[in-house]
């Protein structure tokens, strides 16, 4: 039973487009690996999946329900929870208030005692201010934060960033045991082998395209890596070796740059924002 | 809204020129369109001060209103469009210029010659109220910059030897000719608004326009490129300040009284935001329109009290929150017009073989 | 024995600044918003109390009471028709529209009541006072005073304690990341902005007892409760309460010596705070970039 849809997805920010068409399913309790360069629109799927931008083209369904155009808070509620790029916690609020502002209404095994019982380490610093945590801390409260919410898809965009690889490994071990819970997980990670380990299926994104999607156990290394970089040809040995994440080279198009001849940043378009979005 | 994918081919002018080719782009800053504008603008002048001959001094009286109008909505402009410092308090500037002519007047300076005096009065002021403004943003300086003029009020009407809350005349010209007068106080208005207003566009297209664009803009990134911040800012908010006692200098001239209750209003400050929003914040040509409107609601609706501010309220909300750009800038955003360029033009200038 | 009953009604006077001003400071902390129609949407509740009390016929209380709601719905209804946008549109947007609004609703009061300045008859409230030794207790003094605590400590104990209260503070610190977590901030605001224009509204109207309510009134009441949220500190409500007891300490005292002299002392007290610490006495890092527009 398929819990969540993408389907020729377009999306991107004002006059810049980061999504091509990209296409995914997420099933009942599965783990799919998003794999790309920095810039390849990894994070802009999360995003508009999440509901905080809005897609240009294309459907987004959760049990069936096309939710592309539906706001943000909307999708949390209806089972939509994302552990965002750098944490993003409360800083002002402490690791226990943090735990609590999702305000979904959905119900489901992720009660506090349980999310403590899962992170032993942000009980102990429950009532300390979010801001104050160590990195590794803030982001078991940016996790724990996402399954208060009890959803049905949950979106971990690279919660190894910046952290010591132990602390690392200790993320990657209790995900299991979410899994267990029933929600289906999409994960980005620049570290390729983590991500093939942690996964039941994969997906390579190219400059804002699937160029590559296959099982984590039977996909190939080699064709997976130069997906990876866009290479044209045959893999680069020195960077099939196993061990800690390949440093991606810098090559995606941002917004500003100039185009390469033969493609063009598509016309000013009028973005509507997702919904009234308070700037600040 | 069509993405064209790699491989269609690019349109000629976005392939990088060959080498040794002369340069296809050529940046420009000016424009036939300003050109005209220019050549329309000086006409407009020349027939202006020529009106006291023709209509006689009737008409005149409303006329030295709108170009003060005009000229407060230029420097207005030249902070809160272009440097990014939103004030309430430049009525502050128009008293200081009241009443430094008043001031030199008792020194038996002529008042007409005084004007230049006012306004270096009223930039020493400013330069003095800037060192407590400095650090200050938004609403912040906003607000601040309001109480600095309601301080100088309070403080006023305090003073005797500054006529007290009743106010001051300019008995010299009491004593003169009333047609002389007029159309002297009428080409000098219009003197003060070809100051104010071609000053500042000079300014904008200057290094300072850059910069105050970028400090206006994002002043934590301009900072990081070398725009030097604060010097912009003081430099706007000092030369605004002069042209504001110039204008409050007029103010005394035109009405030969002054009473720091009007003169200190923040009344002023409302209708230099109006001005300023309705006709296009951040472009030259905006202001000018905002005080044209402004100007003909005042004398079209003078006679239902106070709602035709009422109405411009309402008119600058909608048009702040439905089309932020102003009126003028509906129009030349959906043109590409400019009638004065402040910016870089980069066009394709391709020869044929 | 003289000065200290001026210092204490000095103290009574800030009671009232500060719950005039708490509705600013909640919303300047929590959505960046300076409504400049503050003091404004005040008068407006005051002229609403006296026509309540004439067409209905209903003592001050009970119109007061009965003006409560109005002013909570007035304020949620700006927030989504106005401010909500205006903090959409950008940073200078929200200013300029409260600024508008405010001239709108000042020219509209004197269209519509005169400029003429009209007494609010609060009957018995207005009279009374205590008195213990040689200091004065006058009861509107008291109750404002009383007010402002109530109404500070009741709205930092539900930042602090409650649901809403999280949920606004987690949308004030991350505005993008609050709506991911399924807190719809419309609302939201608008609640927020409910409450600060009915404490503003409450306060105006109690503090019209004693001078008299007039159309341009609001801007005075504005810039009194702007220099007790900047001198408290943005974002600290007790912050707010101090800053407006410092403001009318000084008016009281330096009135003894010169009645010209009070307001100006108060805003060269709010200047010279500026100028040494913008953050406020009670402020924050935060509060200070708030002031200057640098990051945090």
């Amino acid at each position: 039973m398929t819990t969540l849809t993408v389907a020729g997805l377009d999306a991107g920010y004002r006059d810049f487009q980061a999504l091509f068409g990209v296409s995914l399913d997420l099933a009942e309790g599965e783990t799919v690996a998003l794999i790309g360069a920095n810039g390849a629109g990894k994070s802009t799927l999360l995003m508009t999946i999440a509901g905080a931008l809005r897609p240009w083209r294309g459907r987004i369904t959760l049990d069936g329900l096309d939710i592309a155009g539906l706001p943000d808070h909307h999708r949390a509620r209806l089972g939509i929870a994302i552990v965002p790029e750098g944490r993003r916690l409360f800083p002002s609020l402490t690791a226990e208030e943090n735990i609590l502002v999702p305000t979904t209404g959905r119900g489901g095994p992720w009660s506090l005692d349980a999310l403590y019982d899962l992170f032993p380490m942000v009980a102990a610093r429950r009532s300390h201010r979010a801001g104050l945590l160590s990195g590794g801390e803030q982001q078991a409260v940016a996790i724990a934060r996402a399954l208060a919410a009890n959803p049905r898809v949950l979106l971990m965009d690279e919660v190894s960033l910046g952290l010591a690889p132990a602390v690392v490994d200790g993320f990657y071990r209790l995900l299991p045991r979410i899994q267990q819970s029933g929600v289906c997980i999409l994960l980005v990670e620049q570290d390729i082998d983590r991500a093939l380990a942690a996964s039941d299926r994969a997906l390579c994104l190219l400059e804002g395209r699937v160029v590559m999607a296959g099982d984590s156990a039977g996909l190939d290394r080699d064709r997976l890596i130069s997906a990876y970089f866009g290479a044209p040809s045959a893999p680069r040995s020195s960077a099939t070796k196993t061990g800690p994440a390949p440093v991606p080279p810098d090559k995606p198009v941002p917004p500003g740059k100039p185009v390469p001849p033969g493609k063009r940043v598509p016309p000013a378009r009028p973005v509507p924002p997702a919904d009234p979005e308070v700037p600040r | 809204m069509t993405m064209k994918r790699p491989g269609t081919p690019a349109p000629p002018a976005a392939r990088p020129p060959a080498a040794g080719a002369t340069a296809p782009v050529q940046v420009s800053r000016w424009s036939t369109a300003a050109t005209v504008t220019t050549a329309c603008a000086a006409v407009a002048v020349v027939l202006l001060a020529l009106a006291p001959y023709v209509i006689g001094t009737n008409l005149t009286q409303p006329m030295v209103t709108l170009f003060l109008l005009a000229a407060m909505a230029s420097l207005w402009n030249l902070l809160a469009g272009y440097a990014g410092m939103i004030s309430f308090g430049q009525q502050a500037y128009l008293g200081i210029g009241a009443y430094a002519l008043y001031l030199l007047g008792r020194a038996g300076i002529s008042p007409f010659a005084a004007i230049p005096l006012a306004a270096a009065a009223a930039a020493v002021a400013a330069a003095g109220i800037f060192l407590i403004l400095r650090r200050l943003s938004g609403g912040y300086f906003a607000v601040a910059s309001w109480v600095v003029a309601e301080c100088l009020f309070l403080y006023v009407t305090t003073q005797g030897w500054l006529g007290g809350g009743t106010g001051v005349g300019l008995q010299q010209l009491s004593s003169m000719v009333p047609v002389v007068r007029e159309a002297d106080t009428y080409w000098t208005a219009l003197a003060v608004l070809v100051l104010c207003a071609g000053g500042g566009y000079l300014l904008v297209r200057s290094r300072f326009g850059l910069d105050s664009r970028a400090t206006g803009g994002e002043p934590v990134a301009a900072a990081a490129v070398g725009v030097e911040v604060q010097r912009t800012r003081r430099l706007a908010y000092v030369l605004a300040a002069a042209g504001f006692g110039a204008i409050g200098a007029m103010l005394i001239i035109s009405g030969l009284y002054i009473d720091p209750a009007s003169v200190f209003n923040i009344n002023y400050s409302a209708d230099m935001l109006f001005m300023v929003v309705i006709g296009g914040l951040g472009t030259i040509e905006g202001p000018l329109i905002g005080a044209l409107i402004l100007f003909a609601a005042q004398q079209v609706f003078a006679q239902y009290g106070a709602w035709y501010l009422v109405g411009i309220g309402a008119l600058a909300i909608a048009v702040v929150l439905l089309a932020p750009a102003g009126l003028w800038g509906m129009v030349s955003g959906r043109r590409g017009w400019s009638l004065l360029p402040v910016g870089y033009r980069v066009r394709s200038h391709r020869r044929s073989p | 024995m003289t000065w200290l009953n001026d210092t204490l009604q000095g103290i009574f006077v800030g009671g009232g600044y500060a719950l005039t001003a708490v509705g600013l400071s909640l919303m300047f902390g929590v959505m960046r918003l300076v409504n400049l129609a503050h003091g404004d949407l005040a008068v407006c509740a005051t002229y609403l109390v006296t026509s309540m009390m004439a067409a209905l016929g209903v003592p001050f209380l009970a119109a007061l009471l009965l003006m409560l709601p109005l002013a909570f719905a007035a304020g949620a209804v700006l927030q989504l028709a106005l401010f909500d946008r205006a903090l959409r549109t950008g940073p200078l947007a929200p200013l300029l529209v409260t600024f508008g609004l405010s001239i709108m609703i000042q020219n509209l009061l004197q269209q519509t009541y005169s400029a003429n300045v009209r007494g609010v008859p609060a009957g018995s409230i207005d009279v009374s006072a205590a008195h213990l030794g040689g200091l004065v207790l006058p009861g509107l003094s008291v109750l404002k005073l009383a007010l402002a605590l109530v109404v500070i400590g009741g709205l930092s104990a539900a930042l602090r304690f409650t649901g809403w209260g999280r949920r606004v503070r987690a949308t004030s610190d991350d505005v993008a990341i609050a709506r991911l977590q399924g807190i719809r901030v419309r609302p939201l605001f608008a609640t927020v902005t409910g409450i600060a224009i009915a404490a503003a509204a409450l306060a105006g109207t109690l503090g019209a007892v004693t001078t008299g309510v007039y159309p341009t009134l609001g801007t005075l009441t504005l810039i009194f409760a702007f220099e007790a949220v900047v001198i408290g500190g943005l974002g600290s409500l007790w912050g707010t309460l101090l800053g407006g007891i410092l403001i009318g300490v000084t008016q009281v005292l330096v009135s003894q010596v010169s009645v010209p002299y009070a307001t100006l002392a108060s805003q060269l007290l709010f200047l010279l705070v500026l100028v040494v610490r913008p953050e406020g006495l009670f402020g924050t890092g935060e509060a200070a970039g708030q002031a200057t527009g640098a990051e945090a």
